[in-house]
């Protein structure tokens, strides 16, 4: 049996066995989704570096299900992440109400997420698009009814993208008579400009939502913040990268690198290419900005999630090599990230049971090993050197200012630096100041737990020294697929036309500094006395330890200040009031259908009259 | 590698940290003349480190407390690493061959951001303060920093520290004079990283009591002043390399960095302090404003 098939079988199998055979006790249903996955992230592995086809035909329409290195470099994130995330729920979803439900729609997810990448056509990738919606709406609706409007939310704006979507597969198939990609890719070029450009903004939409763009961010915040955070993880990590493979099909496999040739350039940059840039520089830089204010733990990773998303959008829409292949990086590092930071702030929630800044703090010591996770995880997304996140941010600066794409160059740095505010506020709000006495004996959570998080930080840290083998497998998915010639990088050393770095020096001369001023400080001087965390300068007036000093509500009051024209427009609020306009109008409806069944019978007879008294005519 | 370029690995910090505090040393002075006072003598700083360094205990409120400072030296010293020194007869370029300047502006915040992590953890509500604010201000003065690194990097084709240097080969093409509103906007951005008033929001000793190192003290404090002094004199290499076309021996050096020096400290003596959010939106107004000007022209 082909091993494409087989994967999504056991996907799929193992999802519905969790939901019935799951009935019966906790360890069978988690034991039997993760069974699933493994044994399917088994094959999974042994499809790497091969292309395989898989044609059938349905209801007369022939569906081709594929394997190439782009559906594989995608393939990895979703096993990776999934397999992580379905550890850590062993522990953290324990003891919780309609678990088989949620294996069930887990294993659902990470099967739809599986099937959009092989897609070879159209037709499938709408279908299993679909799924992935309707399987993830039922993770963010988990918690019934405080998670109602965040659900409704997240499912009308995915059935817009959906909506546009399908239009625009249409289109395709009026004009072309066929679904596969392949069809497509060839008959790009014969589509007038009106279609090339109606079809792009049909498809950025579809993709833009599940990317969560701005302005078609809306459901993400309330999303992540109120589904389980095992699933959250996957949420912003794998799930959002469907919207990113999106826009890669369209703009590298679709449109196959002829949109140049239809639409004016701009710095080297096709026009559609260079305004999707824009979204992605705007989206992260306002995102971040939103992300610095907030005081819910998951709701800084969601728009810091819609920020860092942008810059992977912005590579993509840049077009040179550099550029993929940072936003190809940057996805990676986003997927690891994510997962850390979600995880992480799960297993504070798990503890403590709470995600506000303003209730938490001071946890470093009850919880050292989470702390540690988040630190590597902030100074990832930050971009800070030797970490893997510095590497995809330079490639694409470096791809930004080579286009001398100055003012384009110039929001994304601001964007970055503010990110760093977010990230202070983030380990700050959770992990130092001051701890409340109720957080005493809090304990750090299980293994199950800590494992896939440190994992993660591993990954982090290793691409940090070697970029290289990412690289090595980006430049494949380049070569293949997209038909990109793929930039030059050496083993530890990432190359432009401008600059390089070299990671290896970089993560060397950090270490070795380190560890000098390390050992020289700490051990030569053995004289430091710990105290508590009570203990401290207060000008003479002493608190008492009830007192709790943790600075958290209003963190950055001084920027919410500066910044407050910014943050006082809202895409969600301008949609609201779009929706409830709406509501206005159709309201005037019931004016014509009140409900009362005389006003219809008056219909009839007005009817009948205009009829009798125009019959002559009509005849 | 040769043994002389190790050797310049080992002694570049120290002097470097010397210099800074050299440099801080004689601000002080400078300072106490307008205020018709006489002040400490120069080396005061080096003193009180070194007094610093030999105090008997010092008190640590966790691990992060105490990796604080060692980070934020580390973060200091990895940057010096990448900033090419002297470039004449004698170079000094330690490892700035294998980094370029975007490198610099971000391995730059790793020691403000473990510092921030070390205050963060002493559990005093000043050092958070202290470092909202900081945040808060280098929002401010990285987008005008940024700006004029841009434009150097767009009108020389390179992002290389090096190149940039190389370009400058006479007085007459020092950025300073090639592209005076990235100089402009770069200097202004200099003026909140060096923290003097208008910009001292951040250790602001009459309002959070000195922020984020006020529960520091002892080795920890000897720590970040020689840090404070060290990262002040990488600062200054740095701007030299971009806008005053490098310094071939190390008298050019003194002489060009401490020009550098003086200029955030004279406008600082006659200034009181901003408010946090004026801090940050100065930044974005003139400075920016001529930073994009600089943009435009550079695009042309």
């Amino acid at each position: 049996m082909n091993t494409i098939p087989l994967i999504l079988l056991l996907l799929f199998g193992s999802a519905l066995l969790a939901y019935f055979v799951g009935k019966i006790n906790f360890v069978l249903k988690v034991g039997i989704a993760l069974a699933g996955l493994l044994v399917s992230s088994y094959f999974f592995l042994t499809l790497y570096g091969l292309s395989e086809k898989f044609i059938f035909h349905l209801a007369g329409f022939e569906l081709t299900w594929q394997i190439n290195s782009l559906s594989w470099f995608f393939g990895m994130l979703i096993f990776g992440l999934g397999i992580l995330v379905a550890i850590y729920s062993t522990v953290y979803m324990r003891g919780k109400e309609r678990v088989d439900f949620y294996c069930f729609a887990l294993c659902t997810t990470i099967a739809s997420m599986f099937g959009i990448v092989v897609s070879g056509d159209l037709l499938s990738f709408f279908f299993f698009w679909e799924i992935m919606t309707w399987s993830s709406f039922l993770l963010v609706i988990y918690y019934r009814y405080e998670a109602q409007t965040a659900g409704i939310k997240y499912f009308v704006m995915s059935a817009i993208g959906a909506y546009s979507m399908l239009i625009a597969i249409l289109m395709i198939y009026a004009r072309l008579g066929s679904f596969s990609f392949q069809a497509l890719s060839a008959g790009w070029q014969g589509f007038s400009l009106g279609t090339q450009i109606a079809i792009i903004i049909l498809f950025v939409m579809a993709f833009g939502v599940k990317a969560a763009m701005m302005p078609l961010h809306t459901w993400a915040p309330e999303a992540y913040a109120i589904s389980p955070s095992s699933f959250t993880s996957l949420f912003s990590g794998v799930l959002s990268k469907m919207g990113i493979y999106g826009f890669v099909l369209l703009f590298y496999v679709f449109s196959a690198g002829k949109l140049s040739a239809s639409f004016v350039d701009i710095h080297g940059t096709s026009l559609p290419g260079y305004i999707l840039a824009w979204f992605g520089a705007l989206s992260a830089l306002i995102a971040t900005l939103i992300a610095i204010v907030q005081d819910d733990a998951k709701k800084l990773l969601a728009y810091s999630s819609v920020g860092q998303l942008g810059y992977i959008i912005l590579g993509l829409g840049l077009g040179s090599s550099i550029g993929v292949s940072g936003a190809l990086f940057h996805a990676v590092n986003h997927t690891i990230f994510k997962g850390m930071l979600f995880l992480a702030v799960g297993a504070v929630f798990y503890r403590t049971g709470t995600r506000k800044f303003s209730e938490l703090g001071g946890l470093i010591s009850r919880m050292p090993y989470t702390f540690f996770v988040v630190l590597l995880g902030i100074i990832t997304i930050a971009g800070i050197p030797p970490l893997s996140g510095f590497g995809s941010k330079w490639l694409i600066y470096e791809a930004i200012i080579q286009k001398k794409m100055v003012f384009l160059a110039v929001v994304t740095f601001a964007a970055s630096t503010a990110s760093f505010m977010y990230c202070y506020r983030l380990i700050f709000g959770i992990f130092l100041g001051q701890r409340d006495e109720k957080y005493d004996d809090v304990k750090e959570v299980p293994w199950a737990m800590r494992g896939p998080m440190l994992l993660l930080s591993l990954f982090t840290i290793y691409l940090g020294f070697y970029p290289y083998h990412l690289l090595n497998l980006i430049a494949e998915v380049e070569k293949t697929v997209l038909g990109i010639h793929p930039f030059a990088y050496g083993q530890s050393v990432l190359f432009s036309r401008f600059g390089s770095v070299d990671t290896m020096t970089v993560m060397n001369v950090v270490a070795v500094v380190f560890v000098i001023v390390f050992v020289l400080f700490s051990l030569l001087y053995k004289r430091s006395r710990k105290v508590g965390l009570k203990d401290i300068h207060t000008s003479g007036e002493i608190p008492g330890e009830e007192i709790n000093l943790h600075y958290a509500i209003d963190f950055y009051q001084p920027f919410s200040r500066g910044v407050g024209a910014v943050l006082k427009r809202s895409a969600d609020r301008l949609y609201m009031n779009f929706a409830s306009n709406m509501e206005g109008l159709f309201d005037m409806m019931r004016y014509i259908y009140t409900g009362n069944g005389q006003t219809y019978v008056m219909y009839v007879i007005v009817f009948l009259a205009f009829v009798l008294a125009f019959s002559s005519w009509l005849i | 590698m040769s043994p002389m370029n190790i050797i310049w690995m080992i002694a570049m910090p120290f002097i470097g940290a010397a210099i800074g505090l050299l440099y801080i040393g004689i601000s002080r002075n400078i300072t106490a003349r307008v205020q018709n006072r006489f002040g400490p003598p120069p080396y005061q700083n080096i003193i009180d480190i070194i007094k610093l360094y030999s105090k008997k205990t010092a008190i640590t409120h966790g691990v992060m407390f105490h990796l604080g400072p060692v980070l934020a030296i580390t973060g200091t010293i990895s940057t010096l690493m990448f900033v090419p020194i002297l470039t004449g007869n004698y170079p000094i370029y330690l490892f700035s061959f294998q980094g370029d300047l975007i490198l610099l502006m971000y391995i730059m915040v790793f020691g403000c951001l473990a510092m921030a992590l070390g205050a963060g953890q002493s559990g005093n509500p000043n050092s958070a303060i202290g470092v909202s604010r900081g945040l808060t201000q280098m929002f401010g003065y990285e987008v005008p920093f940024v700006i004029a690194l841009i434009i150097l990097m767009v009108r020389f084709d390179t992002s290389s520290v090096l190149d940039i240097i190389k370009a400058q080969d006479t007085v007459a093409h020092w950025n300073i004079f090639r592209s005076p509103f990235s100089f402009i906007a770069a200097i202004a951005a200099f003026l909140g990283m060096m923290g003097n008033k208008p910009f001292d929001i951040v250790f602001a000793p009459a309002e959070i009591s000195s922020g984020p190192p006020s529960e520091y003290g002892g080795k920890y404090l000897a720590l970040m002043q020689t840090n404070r002094g060290l990262f002040a004199f990488v600062k200054l290499v740095l701007y030299t390399d971009l806008f005053l076309g490098g310094a071939g021996d190390f008298i050019t050096l003194i002489l060009k960095t401490f020009a550098l020096f003086l200029i955030p400290l004279f406008i600082g003596i006659v200034n009181p302090r901003f408010r946090t959010e004026q801090a940050m939106t100065f930044f974005w107004k003139w400075p920016t404003a001529i930073g994009v000007v600089g943009l435009v022209l550079v695009l042309l």
